[in-house]
Order: C-alpha cells, then sequence, then structure tokens
C-alpha cells in the first residue's frame, strides 16, 4: 500500500472519512456521481484510496476561508498578467482562465502507464512524420489510405525530403487524455504543431503552493522546477550540425496573441530569446536576429506560428508574422524549425483515427494506450452509421481545434444535427464521429459545495535525446455542470495536475515536503 | 539586445515618464484653481495651456465642444483618443512591457499591469471630478514605483540604458514644453500682475516638484527669468533640460563603450551639439533673444534625437514585403 | 527534335530594393523521351544560387540578394531534345485498362491528380454541363479526354489579357476566354472530375513556321493525362492537339500554384517585369 495512505492512519488514527460529519454535508452531499467515472469518489461515495487525505483536508476547510482564497488565487492571476485572449467581433478580450483548486492526484503506477503509452505513441508518430516526407512506406505498404494523407491540408510538400536534425519531428507534442466510463485512460487527440499550456501547468502548481500549501503536506509531488533544464537540452539536442552552443529562440506572432504569455514565460524560464518574425532575416540560407548591435546567427527556433504563415516566400504570401527564406534555410540544414513544418498531417482527426495502427507498423507493439473509437465519415459504411446515429455521436470537423466546429449528439437541438447532417454529406472527408464519452468527472468548487465536474488531462512530451514526459499536465475542467467542453475558449478551467513520487525517492525527499 | 526589444524598453520607460509628467500638470493646475477660484478669467486659460502643453489642440476641439474642468481631465487623463493622455501613456507603457516582459523584472511587470488595471477600472467607472487630484497622486506614486523598481532590481545593462534614454529625452522635451507653454502667457492683462506672476512660476515649479529646490537656490525669489534659468541650466536638478541631456548622452556612452562608430556617428553629434547649446548660453542670451525660438529649437532637436536613435539601433523597423 | 531555348526575367525596380529572395523553377525536365542535355541560369547582379527537387520532381533554384540594387536579370538557356511518344494519336483502351481508372489501387496511386485544388474548384452543374455528353459519348476515357480538348478549344475564346494568374476554373467557364493556363486549369478539372489523373505542366512551345500555333512568345502550359499503362500523355487544350514534340516541359505540378516559374519578396519599391523567350531548332541535329 502506498506510504500517503499508511502516514495518514498513523497521524489521524481516529479520524474517520466514512463517519459524515457536519461539514461534509454542506460540502459533498449535493455531489451527484453519474454514469462517467469520477476520480475522487467512488460508486459508494467513498474517496478513493489515493484521494483520501486530499477529502480530509477539504472537509476541514471553512466555506468562508475557501471563498476567500479563491478569490485570493484569481486575484493573482490577473495581477500577474496570466491570461489569454479571447477574440469575439474582431475585438480582443483578456482573459484568465479559471482556476479549480481540487488537483488531480495520479498515482506513480498509473503515471508509469500512461508514460510507457504515450513515448511509445510519441516515437510512433515521429516515425511517421518522417516516413511521410520522404519514402512514405507506410502509404505504399497500404496501412494508411495515400489520398488521406498527400491530400490533407496539412501535408506541406513544401518540406518533402528535408532531412531535419536526429530526424524529430516533434519536439513537444501535447497529447489530450480522457479516462472512460471504466476510468480506463485513452488519448482523444494529437497536438503535434503548437500544443499551448504548459505555463499554465506551472502557474497552476504556484498559485497551488501559494494559497493552499496545506494540501501539499500529506502528499509527496514530483516537482515541475528542473523541467526547464530538460527543455532547454532537448532543443540544443535539435541544433543543426550538433552545435553544442546553439542559439535559440521562440519566434511568437507577438503580444496580441491569444497564447503570448505562455510564448514570454517559456522563453524566460528557458532563458532564450522571445522574438517575432520582423527580429528574423534570412541571409544566404542561414537565419539571423536583428539586435542593437547588428545580426547574430540563429541555431534554432521553437516557433509559435502557424506554418502557412511561416514563410511568405513558401507558403501564403499575405503573412506579415513571418521570415521570407525561413523555409529555404530549413531546407539547407542551417536551422531547425522546432516542431517541424507539416506536423499537422499526424495531427489530423481523420488520421487520428490510423495511430495504433502506425505503432503497430513502426514498433510492432500493441498501442499501450487506446484510441477513443472514431468512424471516418470519408467511408461509405462508417457514415451511414454516423448519419443514422447523429444524435448519440459527436461529430468532429477534421480541420477546426478548441471545441469549435463540433457536434455533441445527446446535447444538441434538432436544428444543429440537421445542419450537420447536411454537411457531412457534402463535405463527408471533413468529418469524423466519436461515440459520446462521459469524461471521468472530479470535484470543482463551486461556493457553497462541490460539484462533479467533467475533466480531460493534456501530457506534454519532450523529444531531445530520449523523449521525455512532463510530470503533470494540464488537468482542463468544464465548469459548466454536466458540460463536456473543456476548451478555456469555451468556458473551461483549469486544475493543477499531481503526480506523485516513486515510493523509493518518496523516503529521501519526505524531509523536504513537510515544508513545501 | 533585439533592435526590437530595445525600441519596447526605450518606449515604455517614455511612456510612463509621460503619464507621470501629465498628472504632474493636471495636479498643479488643480491646485492654483483652487487657490485662485475668483479670478473667473484665468479659469479657463489654465485649462487651455494644459491643452497646449499637450501638443493635441486639434483633436480636442474635434472631441469636445466647450472646455470645462470635466472634458478637459476626461481628455488628458483619461481619453483613449488622446494619444497623450495619462491612460494611453499608461496603456502604451503596460503593451511594451508585455512585449518584453521575459527581459524585465517580474516586479516591474506586475506593477505596471496592476497599475493599468487600477487606471483603467477609473476611466470606465464613472470619475469624480473630486477625486482627480487622487488619480494624479496614484500615477505620481506608480511612476516613482517604477523608477524605484528599476532602480533596485534592473541589471544595469543595455536594457537599464535603453529606459534611461527614453525616460530623460521626455523629461526634457517636457520641461522644455511646459517653460514655452508659460512664457508665452502674457500676464500684463491681469489687474494684480504682481501675484498672478509669482502664481504663475510657482505653479511651474510645483509641476515639476521644483519648488524646493528652487527655493534653496535661488530664496523665495520667483521670477520668470530665475525659473527658467533654474530649469533649463541647472546641473543638478534632475528635470532641469541640461540634467536629463547629460543623462542621455551618459546612456548612449555606455551603450557605445565610449567608442563612436560610423552608424553612430550622428546620434553623437546630434547629443554634443545640444548639450553645448546647453552649455554655451547664458539665460540672459535666451530671455534677449526670446525663449520661445530657444525652447523650440530645443525640442525640435529632442525630436530629432528620437529619431536618431531609432535609426542606430534599428529601433521600431519593420519589414515591408 | 532538338531545341534551343533561351528565356530572359528581366525586373526594373522603381525605387532600389534590398534584401531580396527569390526561387524560380526554369530548369527543363530531364526524364522519359525529353532530355536537357545543356542548361545554364545567369543572374544580375551576380549572385550564387541553390538548387533542390520539389515533391513533384522539379528543379527549383533560390538565390539572395541583399545588397540594394534596382534592377535583376535572370537569364536561362538550354538545349532540350525530344522524342515523340509513338501510338498516342489513336488507341483504344482495353476493358481491364477502362476498369483499372475505378480501381482503389489506382486511385491511391494518383491520389494528388485527382483531387480539387483552389484554382480547379469546379460546381456540380458545371461539371455536368461540361462532361456528361462527352463522357456518354466516348467509348473509352480517352476519347473522352480527346473530346474534351476539341470542346474546351471550342468553347473558349483565346485572349491575353482577358484574365491573370490568379483566375479559377470556374471563372473561366463563366467568362468562356483566357490564355494556356485558364484552359489548362479547366481541363484539369473537367478528367479529375471523371476519375483521370491529370496534372499541369508548364514549358515552352515551338511555334515554328506553324503561325496556327497559339502561345504567345512567352511561356505555354498544358495537361497531361494518365491512362492506364501509358506513360503520361500530353494534352493542348489551346491548340487542342496531342502533345508530341514541339512541348518543351519544365515543370509539373497539381495546378499553377505548384510551378510558379518566378516568386521572390523584397523590401523596396514597385517592380515592372519584362520576359523574353526564345525557341529554335537546333542546327545540330
Amino acid at each position: 500500500m502506498a506510504k500517503y495512505y499508511n502516514k495518514i492512519i498513523e497521524q489521524k488514527p481516529s479520524t474517520s472519512g466514512f463517519v459524515k460529519t457536519e461539514e461534509e454535508k454542506v460540502l459533498f452531499d449535493l455531489y451527484k456521481l453519474n454514469s462517467s467515472y469520477d476520480e475522487m469518489i467512488d460508486k459508494n461515495k467513498q474517496p478513493r484510496t489515493h484521494c483520501y487525505p486530499m477529502y480530509d483536508r477539504l472537509l476541514k476547510m471553512s466555506p468562508e476561508e475557501m471563498e476567500k482564497r479563491h478569490a485570493f488565487a484569481h486575484g493573482d492571476f490577473l495581477r500577474q498578467g496570466i491570461t489569454f485572449t479571447v477574440y469575439n467581433d474582431n475585438k480582443g478580450t483578456e482573459r484568465t482562465m479559471p482556476f479549480d483548486f481540487v488537483p488531480k492526484v495520479i498515482p506513480q503506477k498509473e503515471w508509469h502507464q500512461i508514460e510507457k503509452g504515450l513515448i511509445q505513441r510519441f516515437e510512433a508518430l515521429n516515425m511517421f512524420l518522417d516516413d511521410v516526407y520522404h519514402d512514405q512506406k507506410i502509404l505504399k505498404d497500404k496501412v494508411i489510405p495515400r489520398d488521406l494523407i498527400v491530400n490533407c491540408p496539412h501535408f506541406f510538400h513544401q518540406v518533402a525530403h528535408i532531412d531535419v536534425p536526429a530526424r524529430q519531428h516533434i519536439f513537444m507534442a501535447g497529447i489530450d487524455l480522457i479516462r472512460d466510463e471504466k476510468g480506463e485512460y485513452r488519448v482523444l487527440e494529437d497536438n503535434l504543431r503548437n500544443p499551448s499550456g504548459l505555463s499554465y501547468v506551472f502557474q497552476n502548481r504556484y498559485v497551488m503552493r501559494k494559497v493552499y500549501p496545506e494540501l501539499f503536506y500529506d502528499y509527496s509531488v514530483q516537482s515541475l522546477e528542473n523541467q526547464f533544464s530538460k527543455i532547454h537540452a532537448s532543443m540544443s539536442y535539435l541544433a543543426p550540425h550538433q552545435n553544442p552552443d546553439p542559439t535559440i529562440v521562440l519566434l511568437t506572432p507577438g503580444v496580441f496573441n491569444s497564447a503570448y504569455y505562455d510564448h514570454s514565460f517559456i522563453a524566460q524560464r528557458s532563458g532564450i530569446e522571445l522574438v517575432e518574425g520582423r527580429d528574423l532575416v534570412v541571409q544566404n540560407r542561414s537565419v539571423y536576429m536583428k539586435t542593437s548591435r547588428g545580426l547574430k546567427k540563429v541555431d534554432v527556433i521553437y516557433r509559435r506560428i502557424d506554418d502557412e504563415f511561416l514563410d511568405p516566400l513558401e507558403f501564403r504570401e499575405d503573412s506579415l508574422l513571418g521570415v521570407p527564406g525561413l523555409v529555404d534555410a530549413y531546407r539547407a540544414g542551417n536551422v531547425s524549425i522546432l516542431n517541424g513544418i507539416g506536423n499537422g498531417v499526424a495531427d489530423d482527426k481523420a488520421v487520428y483515427h490510423y495511430v495504433p495502427d502506425m505503432i503497430r507498423y513502426y514498433l510492432g507493439e500493441e498501442p499501450l494506450v487506446k484510441n477513443v473509437d472514431t468512424y471516418l465519415c470519408r467511408d461509405e459504411e462508417q457514415r451511414a452509421y454516423v448519419l443514422e446515429h447523429l444524435d448519440e455521436l459527436v461529430v468532429k470537423a477534421t480541420n477546426a481545434s478548441g471545441g469549435y466546429g463540433m457536434l455533441i449528439g445527446p446535447h444538441a437541438t434538432g436544428e444543429e444535427i440537421e445542419k450537420f447532417r447536411e454537411q457531412i454529406q457534402i463535405n463527408p472527408s471533413e468529418y469524423i464521429a466519436q461515440p459520446t464519452i462521459n469524461l471521468s468527472s472530479l470535484p470543482a468548487y463551486k461556493g457553497d459545495r462541490f460539484a462533479a465536474c467533467h475533466v480531460d488531462l493534456r501530457v506534454f512530451i519532450f523529444g531531445g535525446e530520449t523523449p521525455t514526459v512532463f510530470p503533470g499536465g494540464l488537468t482542463r475542467v468544464a465548469l459548466k455542470e454536466g458540460s463536456l467542453v473543456v476548451n478555456s475558449s469555451q468556458g473551461g478551467g483549469a486544475k493543477d495536475t499531481w503526480v506523485l513520487q516513486d515510493e523509493e525517492v518518496d523516503h529521501q525527499e519526505e524531509g523536504e515536503q513537510s515544508h513545501a | 539586445m533585439l533592435s526590437r526589444v530595445a525600441d519596447s524598453l526605450f518606449w515604455m520607460a517614455r511612456n510612463v515618464e509621460r503619464a507621470d509628467n501629465n498628472a504632474r500638470l493636471i495636479a498643479v493646475k488643480l491646485i492654483s484653481q483652487l487657490e485662485n477660484a475668483n479670478h473667473q478669467e484665468e479659469l479657463e486659460d489654465n485649462w487651455e495651456e494644459l491643452i497646449q502643453i499637450s501638443g493635441y489642440q486639434s483633436q480636442y476641439s474635434q472631441q469636445y465642444e466647450k472646455i470645462t474642468d470635466r472634458n478637459v481631465i476626461e481628455f488628458l487623463f483619461f481619453s483613449s483618443k488622446n494619444p497623450n493622455s495619462v491612460f494611453t501613456g499608461i496603456t502604451i507603457a503596460r503593451e511594451n512591457a508585455k512585449a518584453v516582459r521575459e527581459i524585465i523584472p517580474q516586479e516591474l511587470w506586475e506593477m505596471l499591469n496592476s497599475f493599468y488595471l487600477e487606471i483603467k477600472e477609473c476611466s470606465e467607472s464613472s470619475w469624480e471630478i473630486e477625486k482627480v487630484n487622487d488619480y494624479c497622486e496614484l500615477v505620481k506614486n506608480r511612476s516613482l514605483l517604477f523608477q524605484g523598481i528599476v532602480e533596485a532590481t534592473l541589471q544595469r545593462g543595455d536594457a537599464y540604458l535603453f529606459m534611461e534614454m527614453g525616460k530623460y529625452i521626455e523629461r526634457a522635451e517636457k520641461t522644455s514644453r511646459i517653460l514655452d507653454v508659460f512664457f508665452h502667457k502674457n500676464l500684463e492683462s491681469y489687474k494684480n500682475v504682481e501675484i498672478v506672476t509669482y502664481h504663475h512660476w510657482w505653479s511651474v515649479l510645483q509641476s515639476v516638484s521644483g519648488h524646493e529646490a528652487y527655493i534653496k537656490t535661488y530664496r523665495p525669489l520667483i521670477n520668470d527669468q530665475n525659473v527658467a534659468e533654474f530649469l533649463i541650466f541647472n546641473p543638478s536638478f534632475p528635470r532641469s533640460m541640461y540634467f536629463c541631456i547629460q543623462k542621455v548622452k551618459g546612456a548612449f556612452e555606455m551603450i557605445e563603450d565610449h567608442h563612436v562608430e560610423h552608424y553612430s556617428k550622428s546620434l553623437f553629434e546630434a547629443l554634443e551639439y545640444l548639450e553645448n547649446d546647453l552649455t554655451d548660453y547664458t539665460i540672459e542670451e535666451v530671455i534677449a533673444h526670446g525663449p520661445h525660438s530657444f525652447l523650440q529649437s530645443f525640442q525640435n532637436r529632442c525630436n530629432k534625437i528620437g529619431q536618431l536613435i531609432a535609426k542606430t539601433y534599428y529601433l521600431g523597423e519593420v519589414t515591408v514585403t | 527534335m532538338k531545341f534551343e531555348v533561351s528565356q530572359t526575367n528581366h525586373y526594373d525596380y522603381s525605387l532600389p530594393v534590398k534584401q531580396s529572395i527569390n526561387q524560380f523553377k526554369l530548369k527543363p525536365i530531364d526524364e522519359g523521351k525529353q532530355r536537357c542535355l545543356s542548361y545554364t541560369a545567369t543572374i544580375d547582379p551576380p549572385s550564387e544560387t541553390f538548387i533542390h527537387r520539389d515533391y513533384w520532381g522539379n528543379a527549383v533554384e533560390t538565390f539572395y540578394l541583399w545588397e540594394e540594387h534596382d534592377f535583376l536579370t535572370i537569364d536561362t538557356n538550354s538545349i532540350v531534345e525530344i522524342t515523340p511518344l509513338e501510338g498516342i494519336d489513336e488507341f483504344t483502351l482495353s476493358e481491364e485498362q477502362k476498369m483499372a481508372f475505378q480501381t482503389f489501387d489506382f486511385r491511391q496511386e494518383y491520389a494528388e491528380f485527382l483531387t480539387g485544388t483552389d484554382y480547379t474548384h469546379l460546381p456540380d452543374e458545371i461539371l455536368h454541363e461540361a462532361t456528361d455528353e462527352l463522357w456518354q459519348n466516348s467509348r473509352d476515357p480517352y476519347e473522352f479526354v480527346k473530346m474534351l480538348n476539341a470542346y474546351l478549344y471550342e468553347k473558349l475564346s483565346y485572349r491575353s489579357g482577358a484574365t491573370t494568374v490568379k483566375t479559377t476554373a470556374q471563372e473561366v467557364f463563366e467568362k468562356r476566354e483566357g490564355v494556356c493556363q485558364d484552359y489548362t486549369h479547366l481541363m484539369l478539372a473537367l478528367c479529375r472530375y471523371r476519375g483521370i489523373p491529370a496534372r499541369y505542366v508548364s514549358g515552352y512551345i515551338y511555334i515554328g513556321e506553324n503561325s496556327a500555333l497559339r502561345g504567345d512568345a512567352a511561356t505555354h502550359a498544358w495537361v497531361e493525362v494518365k491512362m492506364p499503362g501509358w506513360p503520361w500523355i500530353g494534352i493542348d487544350p489551346t491548340n487542342n492537339i496531342i502533345v508530341k514534340d514541339q512541348h518543351i516541359k519544365v515543370a509539373v505540378g497539381r495546378d499553377y500554384r505548384d510551378i510558379v516559374p518566378l516568386k521572390g519578396v523584397y523590401i523596396g519599391g514597385d517592380q515592372t517585369l519584362a520576359v523574353s523567350v526564345s525557341v529554335k531548332k537546333s542546327e545540330e541535329s
């Protein structure tokens, strides 16, 4: 049995979570469990083993105290300007991401499974990208229909045959996981282009440590602090010509981009320059940045600008965000671009369906973390099924993200369903469908009580010498009760994510956690 | 340092300074308004002067029909349509800070961000005219805090030096502009010329927080010549034009490590030229030739220096494809 | 047949330009029935070029001019030899070949050349109007292609200046006029709709004494179609002919966007471009 559990029992032998107190009545009595998997409370209304100390602490906090701290945490985000920009009618409004303080706690055993599964997936996706931009063996062997790939709007023939350093196309992947009704983790989506949200992972942790320090007392949580040196090492490893001391920059669209905070945070913490397209020039196939003392050569660009806007010479001519000639410098091998150009072909929503096949094809292994069942509307039979079951399925446009262009059948009106039916019939290949999965839930603070709100988890995986999984991630929560949409642009919030320490290290770190 | 970053730092410091100066002027005018409440004729003149100092008379007349306390204060303090208002200055400074937040100390960004949120809240809620003085105090205090954080936490490197340049070029120009407007005003028509003159120049000194320092130098003898000498030539008062130009030049020399290269030559020369003007002339000569032309030419040179800084360090250059 | 081809592209700028980056696809293809025996590219102001092959196999050259300049000239000279493909005027596809068009493997192999693009997208009504009758009256897809060739030749009037490089197939169909690029885009759209892989070819046409052939003194464009068991066959709808040995291929792709002969980005004044092309029969043959 895990140590944290023993410790609690030792310390508070007489405290019992199994007897209802007055407070518990107030906070948890209205807690409704439905058919989805609740990550804290089991079917018998008892806290799960690893959640027991947390549950206990929550019961001890008075509602007034909670209210006070909640307001403080919110103010902290605002004051620090940890915001994202929401665009409505072309007008940008800065908003903070709503934060809920009940963390998602992942026991280390469970985490090891996730890690293994995601590294497997990461490797297969990377091999797939290298393959489709070179020999296209997987297409020749008919594992994936060729037209799905070569006619995918995110397949960029401009970067075919380019050998990227270490053949790594993915520097950072953000893989979204959900848990099904049985609590099994499944991959919902791969993000291999510009996954955002890493800064929130850190900020959520900082706020938790500052505002809710006592919640950490009973757990030893894996630290995030040393992660930036790993991230920096990973960027350096991917530098051209194995340059041991490369100049690395983060290329942002600028201060008005919705994820600007993310960009500036990562640049600052990894000790790399934050640049905009207008700060860079390409001269004779090398990239330079304009400094107050002249031009300085750049080796690695961690870019947060979409492919289409990177280089007006090769992609959209009207792009003012990019750098003319960048692709030529990339082709010449004089600059690394992270994530690689053209990665979108591997995280396309229809290609997703084939990721388990990629794992079998390239690695000869069975996928450790399963996909969600997916119906491709481009296939006649599957389309027929989808059209018949629109009111039960989730339908997604393959080219939309952020929860837009999505139909959640069971929650949709007849009108919405008919609109999608029509769209699917006109452009079948642009839609996929999945069964509606009741995402798992966790308690979220609702002022006077806790409510079970649906969550998912974005996990970040980094390339480099060996792929590593960032210990934790961004737990997104649909704060509207019953809602399945966790996207921040649509009313979702965030939670801190705790990955518990290995038991071996647990003992050594014990002294530290007591004053964490 | 990236040219764009240097540009943002320069303008961040410059805009904080600008907001500060504007707030000071409004505060001083308000006080003199209260003290001279009987001189009805002075009221409108007073506000008109302020609009002149801001340099945006035409914007004002487009936006408002009449000169009233509320209109003027709204225009100078809260209006986002006035490119020179206190609120605009803070907004721009905060945008600049946001663009370089990974370069500047975290406290500095948080301070500017909260400052912006505070003023924004005032401007959105219906602000009260009785509280304008409080708003001005707030701006002054925040500007001092800003400078304090910079002094206490920012590494003395290019970032610091570009901010110095921005702050002092703005301050030099503003001091000159204030003097110019006050000289411009004809006081002879007033009944009690002596008292009016005294108040007039006293408020100039107040607006630059220079009244204490002035009295230590000149005793409480307040006249145009002494005040002008103090604000133009005094080598140790941190808001005098001479002092500010010395600071700009000092920052430039540090950035260039005391060498002048071909690309920085014209900036160096322009700074030398301006400095010579301030050491070669005396206040008597300035008054004799007419202070207006002297101050105008000073402001033009400041503008020129601003442009040369941009050119020398590629600031603000945008690639057009 | 052997040809000497030379092309001069000359840019004049209204104000000096700098930091210029340019890319061109002007080298004739050296493959199959066409051999590129020699090729040179000269740039003034002088600059080194960097060559790579794009996804479609075309040679792409990139060069940089950092310093200020007020003109730019790109001169290319090549000698090309072409052997005509035999038996393409008349042949009939076997039943098996006809069936092949609909097979999964065939459609997958040529997926890029069966899909719609921004240039070639056409609404259903036009697709039906233009192809239904021809399709019913042709005994096989190859005959359909030839009939389509004649149909477009009749239907459209050739008029230079009627369209721009951005004109789409739909606009061409509605305006009923255009130049070689427009004939090509429209034909690509109609072939692909009927499941015939078709690609865009840019190049030159040798007009010689035969002044009846269209295609101005500059570059030309036409279509290549894929018939099972055959190499790509050139079809020139602007002239209603099947391509033999008077068409010199420079680049292939899905549409104009893939073969843009010359493009660049720079800082500075407006540009004016003058292009001159000469295609001569080589003396030594």
